[in-house]
């Protein structure tokens, strides 16, 4: 993905805060845990303050798969 | 094979959205306790686990408005068959319970403090110089986490601090001091310009699901 091609800044970081989230917390059972590694390619660069929700999420997915 | 989402206590009806690889949500019942399930395909597209992965977040954040408490599941957790879930998550029963009355009414906000890369350098032309220096720039960076967790700290039924950056924590905020929180971080946010501040949220409460919690 090139630069110009990344979602803007908020998204990225919401997504980055959901996927480790998802990944790394929650209740764990005794089942089989299936995931090695996400292929998740997202980066932190010069923001300041950022309040973001998951609704922008939904607007990404949608945006995405309309392309 | 199942696929479990996470844990709800109060949840009258179940989100309008696909779960995983588009598996249909199922509500399972332990107790009083609901889980919420889906049954994703035995032969997943390839590619697809990033895919999964946000379609499970996304579940889990739509569980966090219809449910009065939810417990969200670290991804991966699958069961063979409904029998081999059920007998897990009775063994949790007692758990689950005292972790879903501790997140009842409460989100999670997650917040991160990071410096420019080089802005907490430290350096001196002898040793004890440096550390001088050195214990100068934590004794400040301790003061400016006070000043930012201090207050959070108090809105907060509980807190999960990590050791990431200049400060890295969730807060487990009721949903009405939300709010609260955010205006803090920003007004943290507004006489700190040399700092990178991130609040995100309101997120389910993952980080006091778990046993990482305190």
């Amino acid at each position: 993905m090139s630069v110009l091609e990344r979602p803007p800044l908020q998204e990225q970081v919401t997504l980055l805060e959901l996927v480790d989230r998802v990944l790394n917390k929650g209740v764990t059972l005794t089942g089989d845990i299936t995931l090695a590694v996400a292929d998740v390619d997202l980066v932190y660069v010069g923001l300041r303050v950022l309040l973001s929700s998951v609704g922008t999420l939904d607007r990404l997915r949608d945006e995405g798969a309309g392309a | 094979m199942i696929h479990v989402y996470a844990f709800a206590a109060g949840l009258q009806k179940l989100p309008a959205r696909a779960g995983v690889q588009d598996g249909r949500l199922e509500k399972r019942t332990i107790a009083e306790i609901s889980a919420v399930v889906s049954r994703p395909s035995a032969h997943p597209a390839p590619g697809s686990q990033r895919d999964d992965v946000i379609a499970h977040g996304l579940v889990v954040e739509a569980l966090n408005e219809l449910a009065e408490a939810v417990l969200p599941v670290k991804f991966g957790e699958t069961f063979a068959d409904d029998e081999a879930f059920a007998v897990a998550a009775h063994e949790l029963l007692s758990d689950l319970r005292g972790r879903l009355d501790r997140v009842r009414g409460c989100v999670e906000i997650g917040v991160r403090v990071t410096a420019a890369a080089g802005d907490l350098d430290v350096t001196a032309s002898t040793g004890t110089g440096y550390m001088e220096a050195k214990l100068a720039s934590l004794t400040e960076q301790d003061a400016i986490v006070t000043a930012l967790h201090g207050p959070l700290e108090r809105l907060a039924r509980d807190t999960v601090v990590s050791s990431s950056g200049i400060h890295t924590a969730a807060y487990l905020v009721p949903r009405a001091d939300v709010g609260a929180v955010q205006d803090h971080v920003e007004r943290f946010a507004s006489a700190h310009p040399e700092l990178t501040v991130i609040c995100t949220g309101p997120w389910a409460p993952y980080s006091f699901a778990g046993d990482e919690s305190s």
